[in-house]
């Protein structure tokens, strides 16, 4: 069944721990500054984790000229295949979130892939404010919530 | 499926398959320079070279260009092959001497130099990799121009070219580390072309040519942030919207 | 090596100089970090008795092993320098994201030397290290000054600052970092102010390196499942913060109350956090990679309205029921005040508290005060804890603590002190366990040394009688040398609710790729402990400072369920010098030492 991530902003303390899960588990290293995931903190103790969505119609995929992007139709993960980035950042530029970054070291577009199916972002979340769940009605309700949310805040601007 | 054995390994593999693929997924080592799983197939620098025995013919193919088809054995490390390999590394340790990459496989065969052409020592294999690269992206803005030993990468004319996004895929694939580029706060500099790199407002961080934008396609007005900061831009979008409710 | 980045800062703020050095593994390695290897950097390179206020004294900021890796609560550094409230070592340790920062910038530590003529900020961008003038902040308060940097540098850098009260070098001024954590005690933020520095800025991208990634994720995960299933840890902590333990002490005789006179709070209730969460309370927050997030993030209201973090218990305490003070707007009111300004809350409540029984006793009037103190007065404490920062009038006399202020006046016995520092929250009359750490505490009253409070009330790992006094002097100094362990190790000393040493050596193993056993880290803290020791010795504390003020031992508890006891320390003292291997006088003996590997620093 195809699973997702799940966030509840108003859950979140803010201690960023899934920040250094997504850096280790990637990188090896506790580091933020590579994280895919990254918690924003504000007044009054709110607290925002973001990360990618894997949108059904994906900016960086679209735009992707060597397939490097690709979803995995089991489990709707857009996923990065390194050996096929070239480094053109397109997928940097194209994603209208900020989802996906460019690791100048090792070359290649980085973004959140679920760990491969075990996201340590959402084990290692101590309030439950990362869930990875299955993707039925309600949790996509609720996602959708949180998607329309981003959606109307993206209008906004626009 | 068809079944092939390589180095007598039986395997099966999907038909179409390039032998190279075949080898890479069973854990059977191929040098390789210029292919780019990325990128257009080539088979331009001959080092992925293998034997193989076709209906009874023996021959030396190019792994990364052989679609497999039928039953054929393949062997990797025959002394034939082996030949062909260092020939094509002597070639390019006499040109390249001092591209890392270059050195390190002449380490890994036994192969040493031996200057038999006096060459100007270059770090370019002429593997095309970066001219792939950048038609890949559909910039097309350089080329392999001239012939022998004149032959090279440039930018039409040798001038700065409107192609250019400056988006750094030519460097990033570029095996012996030949193609580079400045940057200074603000600037880049790559064939020739000097590009505006733009500054994120809430960081400061410079994240991105204009052109590298445009030919993305982002929208002119949501082009203040480098990703990290956009990030955060829209975490506050989202926490504004939230607080409405 | 994994877990440390290797490199120092090293900071002349004399001549204006920033060099970058390797860290001595082999210190590393023995003393953890935070406050262990600050102890030790600072005793091999600063003479002792050197004026805390004086360019001699060095100033360290100081990250652990495990801090800013995905260890347990692991957002901790440390401020090592000589106290100006007692001239003891002050190891201030303190939450927040800063610590993290400074590990990611590639630095475990930063040691300030000398004093800059004029005010100065150090900024750390990676690699590059600036310091630049800071006269146009000099005067700002710590909202200020942080919003003020965070606009010139990256809007994700951290902000380690100090106040006014740091600036006008109050005896116990703070040094604040990500605006409301606080490195709190003792007065590190006068010595900052005495060198000019107004703040560190710190910006890192890169990352701590993890020695062994299975082992670590390992051991994260045992203690993680240890720490979900320990009530405090993810119960009480979580949903009420430290101030869950106002009702708590008060229940069990044993909450302090006006400045120690009683030790039972009528309306405790009132002021506690069950009332604070219903009432005053936006949400929790966590500090850097903590589970536990007991932070508050809190408002007041009325003619006291304002915003912030905290209060803390202990703070609550000191403005509250020692103060004879029981309304929380008051409260919450003077805790953002003091981390606005740059205060110590616990010494300044304290001192407070010694202020308003010197009111109340005559010995101080109207006329010196300005303001009528007695115990209950809320509109005198909220400007008066302003005036101390500043220094103005009263606040001049406020600013020395509790032991030159009420020395001053003539009654050196209403100090709450041990070693010249405010006793916290917890009545060592009706708690023998803690009253024997404030004393032997090496920085004199302190509870976060060795908080015996977790089995004498808490009953965690297991519950022992409050008052008796047979079984202390050992769980003293067991506590005391795993909170050294764990404050050195960058890990927060709440973990210890739920986790041991083996836990504990477990993350250090995994981060550091370097195998210790729960008995390394329990004897690295012993070690740590006996060279603070020995440095208390050396400026000249003896047995006869370890010690409580006389009315631990003169006036019983008045009321409540300890009524009637007083403190015994001078019964567990020699059984606690026997438990540590010191000599009758509390001189650590020359084979304890060595047997601690302190060879080095042993006189002969």
């Amino acid at each position: 069944m195809e699973m997702i991530l799940l966030t509840s902003p108003e859950k979140c303390i803010g201690c960023g721990t899934c920040e250094l899960a997504c850096s280790l588990f990637h990188n090896g290293e506790c580091r933020p500054a590579i994280s895919r995931v990254n918690v924003f903190r504000f007044d009054k103790g709110s607290n925002v984790p973001m990360m990618c969505f894997q949108c059904e119609e994906a900016a960086c995929m679209a735009v992707c000229k060597t397939k490097a992007l690709v979803r995995d139709e089991e489990t709707g993960v857009v996923q990065v295949e390194e050996d096929k980035c070239i480094g053109c950042r397109m997928c940097v530029m194209a994603c209208p979130f900020g989802n996906i970054a460019f690791d100048r070291v090792a070359k290649v577009a980085i973004k959140c892939n679920h760990c491969d199916g075990e996201p340590l972002c959402a084990e290692f979340c101590p309030t439950a404010a990362i869930e990875y769940v299955p993707a039925d009605t309600a949790t996509l309700n609720r996602k959708k919530t949180f998607s329309a949310k981003m959606k109307q805040a993206l209008e906004e601007v626009k | 499926m068809i079944e092939i054995t390589i180095n007598d390994i039986p395997l099966k593999v999907e038909k179409g398959t390039t032998i190279l693929h075949a080898a890479q997924a069973n854990g059977i080592d191929i040098p390789t320079l210029c292919n780019h799983e990325g990128l257009t197939l080539d088979g331009n620098c001959r080092l992925c070279s293998v034997e193989i025995e076709d209906m009874g013919n023996k021959k030396i193919v190019a792994s990364c260009m052989f679609p497999i088809t039928r039953n054929i054995s393949v062997e990797t490390e025959t002394e034939r092959v082996r030949r062909a390999r260092n020939t094509v590394l002597q070639l390019l340790v006499n040109r390249n001497p001092k591209a890392p990459i270059i050195q390190q496989l002449c380490a890994k065969y036994g192969v040493d130099r031996e200057e038999r052409f006096a060459l100007e020592p270059d770090l370019c294999i002429r593997c095309g990799r970066c001219v792939r690269a950048c038609e890949a992206g559909g910039t097309k803005a350089i080329e392999l121009v001239g012939r022998g030993f004149d032959r090279h990468v440039a930018p039409p004319y040798e001038l700065e070219t409107d192609a250019c996004i400056g988006c750094l895929s030519c460097a990033t694939v570029c095996p012996t580390g030949k193609i580079t580029y400045e940057e200074t706060p603000g600037k880049r500099k790559i064939w020739y072309k000097e590009f505006d790199v733009l500054q994120c407002k809430r960081c400061g961080i410079y994240f991105a040519t204009k052109e590298m934008l445009d030919w993305a396609g982002r929208p002119e007005n949501d082009r203040d942030h480098c990703n990290h900061c956009q990030k955060y831009i829209e975490s506050v979008k989202f926490l504004t919207e939230s607080q409405k409710k | 090596m994994a877990g440390w980045t290797e490199t120092i800062l090293r900071v002349n703020l004399t001549d204006g100089t920033v060099i970058k050095e390797a860290l001595d593994m082999e210190a590393a390695k023995k003393y953890l970090g935070c406050r262990g290897l600050g102890v030790y950097y600072y005793m091999k390179e600063v003479k002792p008795g050197v004026d805390p206020l004086g360019p001699e004294n060095n100033l360290i900021f100081a990250t652990g092993v495990l801090t800013g890796t995905m260890g347990s609560s692991t957002g901790r550094y440390e401020v090592v320098t000589r106290a100006p409230l007692n001239g003891t070592l002050a190891g201030s340790n303190s939450g927040g994201y800063w610590g993290p920062e400074l590990k990611y910038a590639g630095y475990d530590m930063v040691i300030f030397e000398g004093q800059s003529s004029k005010p100065v900020y150090l900024n750390i961008y990676n690699g590059t290290t600036e310091l630049c003038d800071a006269s146009d902040l000099w005067g700002k308060n710590v909202p200020d000054t942080t919003a003020a940097l965070l606009a010139k540098h990256d809007p994700d850098a951290k902000v380690a600052c100090i106040g006014p009260a740091g600036e006008n070098k109050v005896l116990f001024a703070n040094i604040m970092n990500d605006d409301h954590r606080a490195a709190g005690r003792s007065g590190v933020g006068a010595v900052m102010g005495s060198k000019n520095l107004k703040a560190v800025v710190v910006r890192g991208t890169k990352g701590v390196k993890i020695g062994d990634k299975d082992k670590f994720l390992a051991a994260v995960r045992a203690s993680k499942k240890l720490l979900k299933e320990n009530a405090v840890t993810s119960g009480g902590l979580p949903a009420f913060g430290t101030n869950v333990l106002v009702n708590i002490l008060n229940s069990v005789g044993s909450l302090p109350t006006r400045n120690f006179r009683e030790s039972h709070f009528e309306t405790a209730d009132k002021v506690g956090g069950e009332s604070l969460a219903a009432t005053r309370l936006h949400k929790n927050k966590a500090c850097a990679y903590c589970s536990i997030g007991c932070g508050r993030v809190a408002w007041s209201e009325g003619k006291y309205a304002g915003e912030g973090e905290g209060p803390e218990y202990e703070t609550v305490w000191c403005f509250g029921p020692d103060c004879g003070i029981d309304n929380i707007d008051v409260i919450n009111k003077a805790n953002f005040i003091c981390n606005e300004l740059g205060l110590d809350t616990i010494t300044m409540g304290s001192t407070m508290a010694a202020a308003m029984e010197l009111y109340e006793t005559g010995a101080i009037g109207k006329d010196e005060v300005g303001h009528e103190l007695k115990f209950g007065s809320e509109d005198a404490l909220i400007a008066l804890v302003e005036a101390t920062a500043y220094r103005k009038g009263f606040g001049n006399e406020l600013a020395e603590g509790s032991f030159r202020m009420a020395s001053k006046f003539g009654h050196p016995e209403f100090s709450m002190t041990a070693k010249k520092q405010e006793m916290p929250a917890y009545d060592p009359r009706g708690i023998q366990g803690i009253g024997l750490n404030y004393a032997t505490s090496n920085r004199g009253g302190c509870h976060v040394r060795g908080y015996t409070i977790s089995p004498e009330i808490l009953g965690l790992p297991e519950k022992l009688d409050q008052q008796s006094i047979v079984e202390k002097p050992a769980w003293v100094k067991g506590f005391q040398d795993l909170t050294a362990a764990v404050d050195s190790a960058g890990m927060c000393l709440f973990t210890t609710f739920a986790l041991g040493a083996p836990a504990i050596a477990g993350e250090i193993t995994g981060a550091s790729g370097i195998e210790f056993t729960g008995d390394e880290v329990a004897l690295a803290g012993e070690r740590i402990y006996n060279l603070e020791k020995l440095y208390n010795l050396s400026v000249g504390y003896t047995k006869a400072d370890d010690t409580l003020p006389a009315r631990m031992f003169n006036d019983p508890i008045s009321s409540g369920p300890m009524k009637g006891n007083v403190s015994r320390v001078p019964e567990m003292l020699p059984h606690y010098y026997e438990a540590r291997g010191w000599d009758e006088n509390g001189v650590p003996t020359p084979e304890r030492l060595e047997a601690l590997g302190l060879r080095e620093f042993m006189t002969i």
